[in-house]
């Protein structure tokens, strides 16, 4: 049993914690009406963060240039696990360059032989090696979005800094391949170099 | 006790009614508008945009659903938002376990078990996978540390982690991750001014260089002129009526570096904290601030990871390490002894450890540990008139290998099979093995049906200290303890930002050290005599919903001595946490709540510390001024009075714990 004399809440307890518990609901009240309300401003909702990033890769494929080729389809392949699910859907079908846009699914590596940009997920990690010898090999653009991915030789990797889509790129694996990454490009990213020399 | 729980209640129907009203209130599906503009920007733009990310469970949740255990973790954003001081505030939060505190030290309570009167040496605490239980003996510290802001997460990773991590992972391994000068890219110097004259101050440094190099440094130091407590055991005219004036104060400090290049880690941390005693343990002069107990840890770690080719991974770990233990303790014998208890650990180890996939569809982990204790010192004395009861130095060493296979057997169904054998000089040998069963029947539900053994060696202490025969006589031929817990865990993310997990527990301890009187000599001494056997049921509920976030954990457990058929003591039956984050301005201001329930405890005189509830408040802001987090904190905002059991070195039986108290805290942000 705590003796008031020797604590100070004595006499004044019941007051004191009326007081803080007013005090409470009255923020919890403020908070989430000021939250109820700002949700109903929907322009001020932020994006989901594959939302932008798809947007990205829309813009990424404007700066990027490919050894020769004819094709009148320019294939962004999405390769494992799909973290962008509906929100691919907004640069489906656009034009670059006079190229159609599409988007495809693979789970197979020999798959990346009819991709131009592959799209690496986290879950690729363990394999990574095999999968950016198999895209040097088709010219196939490599983006991620996994810490450490660039270092290890993919090419595009996103990245976030205080809740913004960054991108750092690996100059060395593109220089490696046959691809061009406009110089537009290179200025906003980071550049990083390579962890190991192949 | 009565009134506060009056306002609990209306507390909770409050939140209920709120969460309620606001899911009605935004039904929008703001993104309709997105698709179309954002793929019109420029890359300019699309770089100003601030995006809503996955929350912390999710972000985790390969870990999370992988791991063959049921694991927690705990980011610093949470830290920020609900105001924790350090990993003790973090710990009363985590489903399964409880803290137990008697005025000098806190102790962890996890699954139902924490008995009054032990050092925390069933729970393997890691900073960065680097062992900090000491030497002598083999607690868990969590009383000093490092600085809770240069933390990035922690992982709580329940059940028997013996196959691969050896003595002390018992219950569980707690897993402290300090954050990167990738992620710091900065100066932050912290202050905090709260209750009882408290005081806290840090400075932090971190920066990834061009070249790669990544570097975070930090201190931070702590004052605390505690409480005036009273304690009606000691209500006397000669013992100062009970009161314990300028006992409780306490003081520590923290230093960390970490540089890392390339695949070179190398860390070095030192944490230190001395606190006065007030409650007046073994019998020592009460109200005398002259009784103190001092607690360092360091380390250097040096670590190197590499890939193999592309289908292995190795890691190479050595550290030198060293503890100390300085206790004061005033007898009134007559006439007043000053009696000091001292304990120098100091051991060098190393690890190495290799991940191989050469075998399509196995990952083989193999890994050797060993540890060279070469200074294993105990030294208890009284200093004037001088007497040594005890001057024991000791040195031993520990060599261990594991192995760990993970097999996909089906396409959604994984087998992580482990066995580990450590031997000791003092008992020989371990052999721990683990098996866990990983069923993935939908995308994002996971079934863990896991067996383990773990086991925890008896420490130096337990082992060899005695006072001359005095009182404690030593107990060289001491086993260690084994446990086999039993655990089925059923694991749900819904819609990428909620997490729900129902398991179920079964654990039987056996050779459960524990001090007895010798009935041929009258005198102390560990034996393994104990056979504790528990179940329990947990439900835990986590994530982010609209721009809420939060989680709810309730816990059901029964823990009891299997030769006596009781209950143990300190441990609650029930075990109910709820936190919730309401973000007040976007970004900038939140609202952090903690309502933590207990049951009822068992005291050592079968009495009962009785149930409480206590609320915590935090209101943090990042960036209403540029470059500055501001927080304010209410620790058990209704004042609810509850009380820890006390141990067996107590005249308490049981022991006040904190009123209503406030923290203030600032933090200036300099990028570099």
């Amino acid at each position: 049993m705590r003796n008031g004399a020797v604590t100070g809440w004595n006499g004044k307890a019941s007051a004191g914690r009326l007081v803080l518990f007013t005090l409470l609901i009255f923020c919890l009240i403020t908070g989430a009406l000021m939250f109820c309300v700002s949700n109903i401003h929907a322009h001020d909702a932020k994006p989901g963060e594959y939302r932008v990033k798809a947007a990205f890769l829309y813009n990424f494929l404007k700066f990027i240039e490919w050894p020769a080729n004819n094709n009148p389809v320019l294939k962004i392949c999405i390769l494992g696990e799909d973290p962008f699910g509906n929100d691919i859907d907004g640069i489906l079908n656009e034009t670059v360059h006079n190229r159609r846009l599409s988007v495809k699914h693979i789970s197979d590596y020999e798959g990346l032989k009819r991709c131009n940009l592959v799209f690496i997920g986290h879950a690729e990690e363990d394999h990574l090696a095999e999968i950016i010898n198999k895209a040097r090999e088709f010219d196939v653009v490599t983006v991620g979005d996994t810490e450490g991915f660039a270092q290890q030789g993919i090419m595009i990797n996103f990245y976030l800094r205080e809740n913004k889509v960054r991108f750092e790129i690996n100059k060395n694996a593109a220089d490696r391949s046959g691809i061009r990454i406009s110089s537009k490009l290179l200025n906003l990213a980071k550049i990083i170099g390579s962890d190991k020399k192949r | 006790m009565k009134r506060a729980s009056n306002y609990h209640s209306i507390l909770f129907l409050t939140i209920c009614i709120l969460f309620l009203l606001c899911n009605r209130a935004s039904g929008h599906e703001p993104e309709n508008d997105f698709p179309e503009r954002l793929k019109d920007l420029s890359l300019e733009q699309l770089m100003d945009i601030e995006v809503a990310t996955v929350s912390g469970a999710s972000k985790y949740e390969q870990k999370l659903t992988e791991a063959p255990s049921s694991v927690t973790i705990i980011t610093s954003e949470e830290i920020k938002k609900y105001g924790y001081r350090s990993l003790i505030d973090v710990l009363k939060n985590i489903r399964s376990f409880y803290v137990t505190y008697d005025r000098n030290y806190h102790y962890i309570g996890v699954r139902g078990f924490d008995r009054p009167g032990d050092y925390n040496t069933r729970i393997l605490l890691l900073i960065d996978g680097h062992r900090v239980n000491d030497n002598i003996y083999d607690s868990a510290l969590i009383d000093a540390g490092l600085n809770i802001d240069i933390v990035d997460r922690i992982e709580f990773i329940r059940g028997s982690g013996s196959s691969l991590y050896g003595s002390n992972a018992f219950f569980a391994v707690i897993n402290i991750i300090t954050r990167k000068g990738s992620d710091l890219q900065r100066l932050e110097v912290s202050g905090e001014a709260a209750s009882f004259d408290t005081y806290k101050g840090r400075i932090s440094i971190g920066k990834r260089l061009d070249n790669g190099l990544d570097l975070i440094l930090s201190g931070s130091m702590r004052d605390s002129n505690g409480q005036e407590l009273f304690y009606r055991e000691f209500d006397n005219p000669n013992t100062n009526n009970g009161v314990a004036e300028g006992c409780d104060y306490s003081r520590d400090h923290s230093l960390f570096s970490k540089i890392s290049y390339r695949g070179l880690t190398l860390e070095a941390a030192y944490f230190s904290i001395t606190k006065g005693v007030p409650a007046a343990p073994y019998e020592t002069v009460f109200n005398d601030p002259r009784t103190q107990t001092t607690d360092a840890r360091g380390f250097i770690d040096l670590n190197y990871s590499t890939t193999l080719g592309s289908s292995s991974q190795m890691q190479a770990q050595i550290s030198y390490n060293h503890s100390r233990y300085d206790g004061a303790y005033l007898y009134d014998a007559p006439p007043v002894t000053l009696n000091k208890d001292k304990s120098r650990g100091s051991w060098w180890g190393g690890e190495l450890k290799c991940i191989n996939k050469f075998i399509p569809g196995h990952i083989i982990t193999l890994g050797s540990e060993f540890r060279n204790n070469f200074r294993q010192d105990q030294k208890t004395y009284d200093k004037s008139p001088y007497f040594l009861y005890l001057n024991d130095k000791r040195d031993s060493s520990i060599w261990a290998f594991y192995l760990q296979d993970e097999v996909a057997l089906m396409k959604n169904m994984t087998l992580s099979a482990g066995i580990r054998y450590d031997h000791y000089g003092t008992f020989g040998g371990s052999t721990n093995p683990r098996l866990a069963i990983i069923y993935n029947p939908y995308p994002h539900t996971f079934l863990k049906l896991i067996y383990g053994r773990a086991f925890r060696a008896p420490s130096t202490y337990e082992l060899y200290y005695n006072d001359g025969d005095g009182t404690i006589k030593a107990n060289p031929n001491l086993n260690p303890e084994t446990i086999n817990t039993y655990e089925m865990v059923l694991e749900n993310f819904f819609n990428n930002n909620i997490f729900m997990t129902v398991s179920g527990y079964y654990y039987r301890i056996k050779n459960l050290i524990s001090q007895q009187i010798d009935s041929a000599d009258g005198l102390l001494v560990f034996r393994n005599v104990e056979e504790i056997e528990a179940k329990g049921i947990e439900i835990a509920m986590k994530g982010k919903w609209e721009d809420l976030e939060g989680g709810i954990s309730y816990t059901l457990q029964e823990a009891e001595n299997t030769l006596t058929g009781e209950r143990l003591t300190n441990s609650p039956k029930h075990l109910g946490k709820l936190n919730l984050v309401i973000p007040l301005i976007r970004e900038k201001l939140f609202l952090g709540l903690e309502e933590h329930y207990m049951s009822k405890r068992k005291t050592l005189t079968n009495r009962y510390a009785d149930s409480f509830f206590v609320t915590n408040l935090t209101i943090f802001s990042r960036n209403i001024a540029k470059g500055l987090e501001i927080s304010g904190s209410i620790y058990n905002l209704f004042d609810e009075q509850y009380s820890d059991p006390g141990s067996g070195e107590h005249m308490q039986d049981t022991i006040e714990q904190n009123g209503v108290n406030f923290r203030f805290k600032v933090t200036y942000i300099f990028d570099i």
